[in-house]
């Protein structure tokens, strides 16, 4: 564990190219408005999203130019590509972990004006989770998976052409589920007795015969995306090659 | 025996190739690797060290393929790029205790001698250090390691003359012990001059020479004359005119005459001179 805690820390210090690829920021803002319009507002959903994909992207984006330190980093291939995935869940707790400590700190300062204020996002918080309901989190967990592993995928690809492309594809596959998944739903937005719903909420899944279906397709993207992070990882640098 | 045995080595990128690249290091000796920029010595040491994939052939660690013992083979080889691997945002101080915990039998000892030696501060950032001062930083760190093979990219480049003898008499106290491997890769030939046992040049992407220095120099004369002959014309290389007169390279290790003045080159010498003959000798 304690190499893992020094891979962590020689990787998230690796010197960084000075200039930025702007891609992978278009791709994070991008994935910010969708993830916005697929939860039907919810100000949390886009903010783990861009984290999700962000972690891999910033962690090792930028970060594998040559030479580096982590190519040489004393470990088999294989604890290396462990590694590398919980390097990426690492950064993205600790980026989770400080965005609920500013929260909780700016929820405790405004409460000081406002004392309604923590009862009234207690609630909401309450509302949150009770409105996902089971399908809703499945979903939750499947497009965070998605973008976990995009983010892990936009790191390991070095060329900027094919990185590019796969950003487009990415962000065109989510433009695409928004309409996918906006169809049981559509008839809400024409009528007004019905509230807007997305994909991470219970409701959604409510006007589907099928629900089940539509997240299991969900969860063989999430495992299909995966296993291309997997296997670029596997190849990068592959031991057996030369 | 080696210490690095490369077998047919290809890397491709679309402008440039590395090509089929059969290379013996020997074990005990510094080998010296020059050629011009763009030669391949860069690509060649990134892919020895893993930082860059090839395309087909093999490179073998003290005899063992890099699958066989990834984790042994990398504590056991180091390299001081032209450039540092690692963040300069952290001082010395704190980055050698990462830097020690990474890699097993850190002589932290050695290491603050050495930081002593060549004055470098163990409190102000990396960042802050000179070009020459990076340079120095990063091969007390690989001289501190517990490590057999040490390959240097330029690593006397940019270091003032008097820390550049100090470096150079580091690396050959290194290879006292006669299990190690150094590759040394310069454009500071008068380095090799003084310290390598055997010379390899590229060009190209290729190894139009691979041989131990001593017989490389010893195979040719540098003569400086002011006319030339049909005899010498025949077998000069690298021809060229100046002011003065002529300066070429020959096999002709007897040549005489009036007014010829030959002697034994140095490795600069037979390096421009090669290059001057489109590589060929």
């Amino acid at each position: 564990m304690k190499k893992f805690f020094y891979y962590f820390r020689t990787v998230s210090r690796l010197p960084q190219s000075k200039s930025m690829p702007v891609a992978p920021v278009i791709s994070a803002a991008f994935i910010y408005f969708i993830s916005l319009m697929l939860s039907a507002g919810n100000g949390w959903v886009p903010i783990i999203a861009v984290a999700a994909f962000g972690s891999g992207t910033v962690l090792f984006c930028n970060r594998y130019g040559s030479p580096n330190l982590e190519a040489v980093f004393p470990v088999s291939h294989g604890k290396k590509l462990l590694y590398r995935f919980m390097s990426v869940l690492l950064m993205l707790i600790l980026f989770v972990i400080t965005l609920l400590a500013v929260c909780v700190l700016i929820i405790l300062v405004v409460h000081i004006f406002v004392p309604s204020s923590l009862s009234e996002v207690g609630q909401d918080v309450k509302n949150m989770f009770t409105e996902t309901g089971l399908y809703g989190g499945l979903f939750g967990v499947a497009y965070f998976i998605i973008l976990y592993s995009a983010g892990m995928i936009t790191g390991f690809i070095k060329r900027r052409k094919v990185r590019n492309i796969f950003l487009i594809c990415l962000c065109v596959a989510l433009f695409l589920s928004y309409f996918f998944m906006g169809l049981p739903y559509y008839n809400s937005i024409n009528n007004p007795e019905h509230t807007f719903v997305g994909p991470f909420s219970s409701a959604c899944y409510a006007a589907m015969s099928l629900p089940w279906l539509a997240i299991a397709f969900w969860f063989v993207i999430a495992a299909g995306i995966t296993g291309a992070a997997i296997y670029l990882g596997v190849k990068h640098y592959d031991p057996k090659k030369f | 025996m080696y210490g690095l045995e490369i077998k047919n080595l290809t890397v491709d990128f679309k402008t440039f190739k590395l090509d089929n690249i059969n290379l013996n290091i020997k074990k005990g000796c510094i080998t010296g690797l020059i050629g011009r920029n763009g030669a391949g010595k860069s690509t060649l040491i990134k892919t020895i060290m893993r930082q860059q994939d090839a395309q087909s052939g093999s490179i073998l660690y003290n005899g063992k393929r890099f699958a066989e013992d990834e984790e042994g083979i990398l504590e056991n080889i180091v390299c001081v790029y032209d450039a540092p691997d690692f963040s300069l945002m952290q001082k010395p101080k704190n980055f050698v205790k990462l830097y020690s915990a990474i890699y097993s039998g850190f002589d932290i000892d050695k290491y603050n001698a050495l930081m002593e030696k060549f004055s470098l501060p163990h409190d102000m950032r990396l960042s802050k250090f000179s070009f020459g001062m990076k340079k120095k930083y990063c091969l007390i760190l690989a001289l501190c390691r517990k490590s057999e093979i040490l390959i240097l990219d330029e690593p006397t480049s940019g270091v003032d003359p008097f820390d550049r003898n100090g470096i150079v008499s580091l690396i050959q106290e290194y290879m006292m012990d006669e299990n190690r491997t150094v590759l040394f890769s310069t454009h500071i030939t008068e380095d090799l001059d003084k310290i390598a046992d055997y010379i390899v040049m590229m060009q190209d992407g290729k190894i139009t020479i691979d041989e131990p220095k001593e017989t490389l120099t010893e195979k040719y004369r540098l003569v400086q004359c002011s006319e030339m002959t049909p005899d010498m014309e025949r077998g000069a290389i690298g021809l060229k005119k100046g002011m003065f007169g002529y300066t070429f390279l020959t096999k002709d290790i007897g040549i005489s005459g009036e007014g010829v003045i030959a002697k034994v080159p140095t490795v600069e010498e037979i390096f421009v001179h090669l290059l001057e003959n489109g590589g060929r000798l």
